[in-house]
């Protein structure tokens, strides 16, 4: 029943998507503006401020997957949306699971896109043997995003200055992925410490790992009445 | 045929509410207050200067103090607030429920209070002694994260509204908080710092002797004062809540009254003639 009523859930966020393409369109274009004042802000073609393009990507993936994550509960503040999937038969944990699946999917996306093409504005290229850990690093670090995202997202849609709020309490949870991920994309690149790429790794898995338990459970002992 | 019960106003009004707060608000500022400037004598007149750092290593004593009961807050304010998601909706849960959101709501507050001292007389020591009022180092980055985690926490709390939902949402981040603060630790610790180690003896500069115990008496002293600054704000939250329930059982009683009463005529008083306006009103001119 849970299986089923994730799968209809994401199934309905992916057909509206689909018809209006708003969330990714949004996502898009926001990661690339991002990327296109960052490459001003830090006049990025030097090779010394070529150091900093990690950064750049993670600032810009944190920055959109919050875009996606506000433009994705949007959708269900109007009309009492959101109570309405609580009362589905998969309960809170279903509405949970197929949100966090669909901001997954939404930020997937969006890093095929931006990913190539920032690298490209700093004028960077991946050696055959970083992209495995780009890959991983990237898959790892949206997969502990959009856990911490989908539940504050969720939890905060329908508060005052939720614009505010989420981000608030978001990002100081999302740095130790942040960090990691910069240096994982360091390593990627090239210009990172090697020998730590194993640790930082395994610090996003027990980070998603810990959220994995964590933020269904806060998310079913908040959202019902 | 039963009357209906007559509903005595005015012993409805009072009935609910212990305005009173408890004896120990008297004669514990007193004892917090002593133990307080008792540290303080002994920060500025017995503990000698540190040979390297000087005079503005004192600012330790209350700085490292604080950091204590800062963290020890933010867990009080995390475990509380698991404990009350915990709790909340189970039959006869409820005053305990109750309980612990208060807990949580108070060992919030005055642990962002304690988090701002740290963060304000950190750089006060560090100047001097680092160079820089701000290092990108482990142990800062930490506190100031925690703070803003907390701070979102209590602005949660004020801006989604003092009933039930409030309370949910805010609690919520309260438990994220717990496991992302240590999450947080693991990974700045990674980039390594100098931050001094005072509780295992590497840097902190406090030598045997009056250093020593000045040390504890005025963490002791601090972690007091933080445990009564939570008690006060947890009997101001208990007032506003039981204030609250006495103005609902109030609004209850009115209404209770009202629907009692047989229903008014629906005639309107006859209107009180007017004096005619100096300017003469528009109907006068037609």
């Amino acid at each position: 029943m849970v299986a089923r009523t994730i799968w209809l859930i994401l199934k309905k966020d992916l057909l509206v998507e689909l018809r209006t393409r708003e969330v990714l369109a949004t996502m898009t274009l926001f990661a690339l503006l991002v990327v296109v004042i960052f490459a001003f802000a830090f006049n990025i073609d030097t090779d010394a401020t070529r150091q900093i393009a990690p950064g750049i990507l993670w600032v810009t993936v944190v920055f959109s997957g919050n875009l996606g994550v506000s433009r994705v509960f949007e959708r269900e503040r109007d009309n009492g949306c959101m109570t309405g999937l609580l009362l589905t038969p998969g309960g809170p944990l279903a509405v949970f699971c197929a949100k966090a699946l669909g901001i997954l999917a939404f930020m997937a996306l969006m890093e095929l896109l931006v990913v190539p093409l920032a690298l490209m504005f700093a004028g960077l290229t991946v050696p055959l043997s970083g992209i495995g850990t780009l890959v991983l690093a990237l898959a790892l670090g949206s997969i502990g995003f959009a856990l911490v995202g989908t539940l504050f997202g969720a939890m905060l849609g329908e508060a005052r200055l939720r614009e505010l709020l989420v981000p608030l309490v978001v990002y100081p949870v999302v740095v130790p992925v942040l960090v990691a991920g910069v240096e994982l994309t360091a390593v990627a690149l090239g210009h990172g410490l090697a020998a730590e790429r194993t640790d930082w790794l395994l610090m996003m898995l027990g980070f998603d790992l810990v959220f994995v338990g964590v933020a269904p459970w806060v998310f079913t002992r908040v959202m019902v009445e | 045929m039963n009357p209906a019960p007559v509903v005595d106003r005015p012993a409805m009004a009072t009935a609910p509410v212990p305005a009173r707060l408890p004896r120990c608000f008297v004669w514990l500022p007193l004892v917090v207050g002593a133990l307080l400037l008792a540290a303080l004598y002994c920060v500025f007149y017995v503990a000698p200067p540190e040979v390297t750092m000087g005079e503005v290593q004192r600012v330790f004593y209350f700085h490292v103090a604080s950091a204590f009961a800062g963290l020890l807050l933010f867990i009080t304010c995390s475990l509380a607030s698991v404990a009350f998601l915990v709790t909340r909706g189970r039959p006869g849960l409820g005053a305990l429920a109750r309980l612990n959101d208060r807990l949580a709501a108070s060992a919030g507050e005055i642990g962002v209070l304690f988090g701002v001292i740290v963060l304000v007389t950190g750089p006060i020591w560090a100047k001097p002694v680092w160079g820089a009022y701000w290092t990108w180092e482990p142990r800062l980055m930490l506190m100031l994260l925690t703070v803003f985690l907390f701070v979102g926490y209590l602005v949660l709390r004020a801006y989604a509204g003092g009933d039930d939902r409030g309370k949910r949402l805010s609690a919520g981040v309260a438990v994220v908080g717990g496991p992302a603060v240590y999450l947080v630790h693991v990974a700045v610790a990674k980039w390594g710092g100098n931050h001094p180690q005072v509780l295992t003896g590497q840097g902190g500069g406090l030598a045997p002797g009056p250093m020593q115990w000045t040390f504890a008496i005025s963490v002791a002293a601090t972690l007091v004062f933080a445990a009564y600054l939570v008690y006060t704000r947890f009997q101001h939250h208990r007032l506003v809540e039981d204030l609250e329930d006495a103005f609902l059982e109030l609004d209850d009683a009115d209404l209770n009254q009202t629907r009692r009463r047989a229903p008014r005529p629906r005639v309107r008083p006859p209107a009180p003639p007017t004096a005619p306006s100096p300017l003469g009103a528009p109907e006068d001119q037609a």
